[in-house]
Order: structure tokens, then sequence, then C-alpha cells
């Protein structure tokens, strides 16, 4: 079988291949060199949700040295820190407020950090902290 | 009908139109006081529908076409075709509670509900309109406001299920055709500048998903710390730059080795022609260097706007899961289509 070539710089032979899954089906595949694999899972695999988990790993990690329990749930939603942070994902805006000090890693690491400072509701005189 | 009218987009008649197919602006809003879609019971999705269909009233007095659609009542079909169109997501067409979309025919205007957040308000426009995509759903959301309150904080503004969309709850892509890049082999290296510029790139599916068919999406990668106008601009930007480098590698290839092209296209047009059937993926990939053709004003009987229409009539993501067999027909369906389409063209 030929040797497939690098499908970025489309010049060094291809030692790596990616493979795309959708929703359990098979999407595509692509082979690179190893000189261009890491440009290549850069574009298109590193993703902020990955960054996310890599900070809430860590976040999880210092709530547990400061004494709190990762997994207390929100009172809104019963959502605990450990499962808010693992998925970047929150169940609730109550959520915002109880897990606020511990959200603000894992924004900060999506997020070009600062305030928001685009529109509100008109409603906004009922805006919460 | 809302299924008989092709999506506004597929006209091919924005502009950038040969390059840019489309620009998409869709801002993420939670209504206060519900639990987000991921943890609501199915009697707070049902309520959370509910008061979305009553504010739609107000939006009818703006778009009188919009229509209510329920998911959980609609074919198999129909579900595929809001999902190729990039009316609705797969994971919001799934049979199950609340949930709904509010559509205008020709799907320039989607609301979908309960999806991972409340309502994701959606305006899709043809060619790089990223400005005018924002002040459609920006409008819209102004009228809802009147009688959803969405939660909200002064610190972190717009409060969604993700928190990649905290913020302004704005995310604004155009999908680009950059086969020209491909071709020359400077896609890799001119993506990467546009990743340093501030955005993201993703296939046309979303994340991972390469750029299939040549295909990308161009879109903001923050939602938080900048304002609408300015990630709009930003979107803009960036889109422009790529706009311009994808033009230079067009006029390199077209000036230096047009043959290149013509042999591509016509092998490929050839291959769909004779293929009794087509992945979603080998259509997209073959039909690639037909839409530069196409652009460059060397196909006769077929132009951007029937390979756009193309694309979403191709059935290119199966909402349920497919075993093989269905598999198997849904090529066969494909591959009977896009002969028919490219019927009497010709390069």
């Amino acid at each position: 079988m030929e040797e497939p070539i690098c499908q970025i710089c489309q010049a060094k032979k291809a030692t790596v291949s990616f493979s795309c899954w959708r929703s359990g089906r098979f999407l595509d595949r692509t082979f690179v060199c190893l000189d261009c694999a890491p440009t290549f899972e850069r574009l298109f695999y590193s993703s902020s949700g990955r960054l996310a988990r890599l900070v809430a790993a860590a976040s999880v990690d210092r709530a547990k040295a400061a004494g709190i329990d990762p997994t207390s749930g929100c009172p809104g939603c019963g959502l605990t820190l450990a499962e808010v942070l693992t998925d970047a994902a929150v169940g609730c805006e109550i959520c915002y407020e109880r897990f606020y000090s511990d959200l603000a890693g894992a924004i900060e690491s999506i997020q070009e950090w600062g305030a928001h400072v685009g529109k509100f509701p008109a409603s906004r005189g009922e805006v919460g902290e | 009908m809302w299924r008989d009218v092709p999506p506004a987009w597929t006209k091919a008649d924005g502009p950038e139109a040969d390059i840019v197919v489309s620009t998409r602006a869709r801002l993420a809003r939670n209504l206060s006081g519900m639990p987000f879609p991921g943890r609501a019971a199915a009697e707070d999705l049902e309520n959370i529908a509910e008061m979305a269909r009553q504010a739609s009233g107000r939006l009818r007095n703006r778009y009188p076409d919009l229509c209510a659609i329920k998911v959980a009542e609609i074919e198999e079909e129909d579900r595929t075709f809001l999902v190729d169109a990039h009316l609705a997501s797969p994971q919001q067409v799934r049979p199950r509670s609340g949930g709904m979309v509010f559509l205008e025919p020709g799907g320039r205007i989607a609301i979908m509900v309960n999806e991972e957040d409340h309502l994701r308000i959606q305006a899709i426009l043809p060619g790089l309109q990223p400005i005018p995509a924002w002040q459609l759903v920006d409008e819209i959301d102004d009228v809802l406001s009147v009688d959803l309150k969405f939660a909200c904080s002064k610190r972190l503004g717009y409060l969604t299920a993700s928190l990649s969309n905290v913020g302004t709850g704005l995310r604004i892509s155009a999908m680009m055709h950059l086969a020209g890049l491909a071709m020359v082999g400077r896609l890799a290296r001119t993506l990467q500048a546009a990743i340093d510029l501030g955005v993201s790139v993703r296939g046309l599916f979303g994340e991972g998903s390469k750029g299939l068919g040549d295909l990308y999406q161009v879109s903001n990668e923050v939602t938080l710390g900048v304002p609408e106008r300015e990630l709009a601009e930003r979107v803009k930007g960036v889109s422009n730059h790529l706009l311009g480098e994808e033009r230079r590698a067009r006029e390199e290839i077209l000036s230096e080795r047009p043959m290149d092209l013509v042999m591509a296209a016509r092998q490929n047009l050839a291959k769909l022609r004779s293929a009794e059937t087509v992945s979603p993926n080998e259509a997209l990939k073959l039909l690639s260097p037909i839409r530069f053709a196409a652009a460059a004003g060397m196909v006769k009987g077929c132009g951007s706007k029937d390979l756009n229409e193309l694309m979403v009539a191709m059935r290119l993501i199966r909402v349920e899961e497919p075993g093989r067999y269905t598999s198997i027909i849904a090529d066969r369906r494909r591959a009977v289509l896009v002969r028919r389409r490219l019927r009497g063209t010709d390069i």
C-alpha cells in the first residue's frame, strides 16, 4: 500500500492520523506528518472545553485542599461544583452565585478575562451581582 | 410551508458569496428563575416553551411569517432538513419535552427553544454580513426582552449553561470555502494566523470536523469582556483577511495552473455522475473543486447557488443514529440526487 503524504504540508510522509467522529459516526480521517501534527491538533482538536477540564481538575483539588466539599450541591438545581467544573457547564443561574469563586478560574481560562461590557436586558435594575 | 422554502443563505447573493457561503449570528439566553435545560424537568421545559410561545406573539408583529415548530411532532426527514440547513442543531431536533423552533420560512431567523440554553436566537444571511446578522438577533432579543426576564448578572452579563458563552452570549461565524488555500498548501499556516488574531476555526459541523469540502467556520473565540459590535467587527476583520488570502491563492492557481483546477473539477464531476453511492464526506470533498471552478466562471449549467442548495438537500447529517443498512440507502439516494442536480453541468 502506498504510504500517505501529509495532508497539511503535502510534502513529508504522514505517520500520524487524526480521526473525526460525530454522534457515533465516522466523518473523516486526516493523515499528517510528525512536524505538522502539533499544528493540526491545535487548529482542530484543542478547544476551550478541554482547557476548562484541565482547569477544573486543578480547581477541584484546590477546593478539597481548602476544606471545601466539591460534592455539595447548588441550592437551585442540585449540581455539584465537581460536576460544574468537569463539564464547564452550569445547571442554573444560582450556580453562578454559589460557585462563583471556584468558577472564576475556569471562566478566565475560556474567556478573554474582564467584566461584561456589552448589552444588558431592558430590566437591568433587576440584574443580580 | 417552511419545509418547502430553500434557506435564503443558499442563494449566494450576499457580499463575497463566491467564497463566504453564509454568516450566522447566535445569541444564547436563559429565563431567570428556571433551571437551564440540562437540569430542567419535563414540566419546566414545557413551561419554558409556553413562555417563549407567548413572547413570540410580539415578534410576529415584526416578522409575520414566523412559525412555531414542535420538534416532537415533525418527521425525521424534516428534522434532518433543519440540521442540514443549519437552522437547528442535532441536539435541538431530538424529540423531547418543550423542544421547539420558531422559524421564518427561508431560515433567515430561527429561535431554538430548550437547546443547551432556554433560547438560542439565530440569524443566517448569505455571504459575509457579520454586522447585519448581529443587528438582526439583537433586534429580536430586544423584542423578546419586553416579555421575558433573562438571567443576567452585573459582572458576567447574560448567564448561559456553558461557561464558554457567558457574557454577551453572542457567537458570530462565517462559513468560508477555502479551496484555493488548500490547493496551494497554505491553509494550515493561514488558519493559524487567523487563530492568533482571536477567532476560532472549525469545520462545517463544528469542533473536530476539520474542513470537509474545504469549508471552515470562522467565529469569535470569546463572549465575555468584549462588546457585541466589537465581536462582530473582529469576525469581519479576520474573515476579510482570510478572504484576501483565499483570493490570492485562487488567482495564483488560475494564472499559473488553471488546468489543474479544470482537471480536478472534471474528474470529480465524472465520479459524482457515475457513483452508485456517495457518503456525505465524499460528496463534499468531490464538490469542492467544482464549486471553486464555478466561482471562477468555468462551469456551465451549475453555479454557487445550485451547489449551496445541493449541500442542504444532500442530507449530510442523519439525526437518528444510522444502522449500516440505513446508511447505504441514504448514500444511494444522495448519489441519485447529486446526479440529477449535476445533469447538464459542463466544465
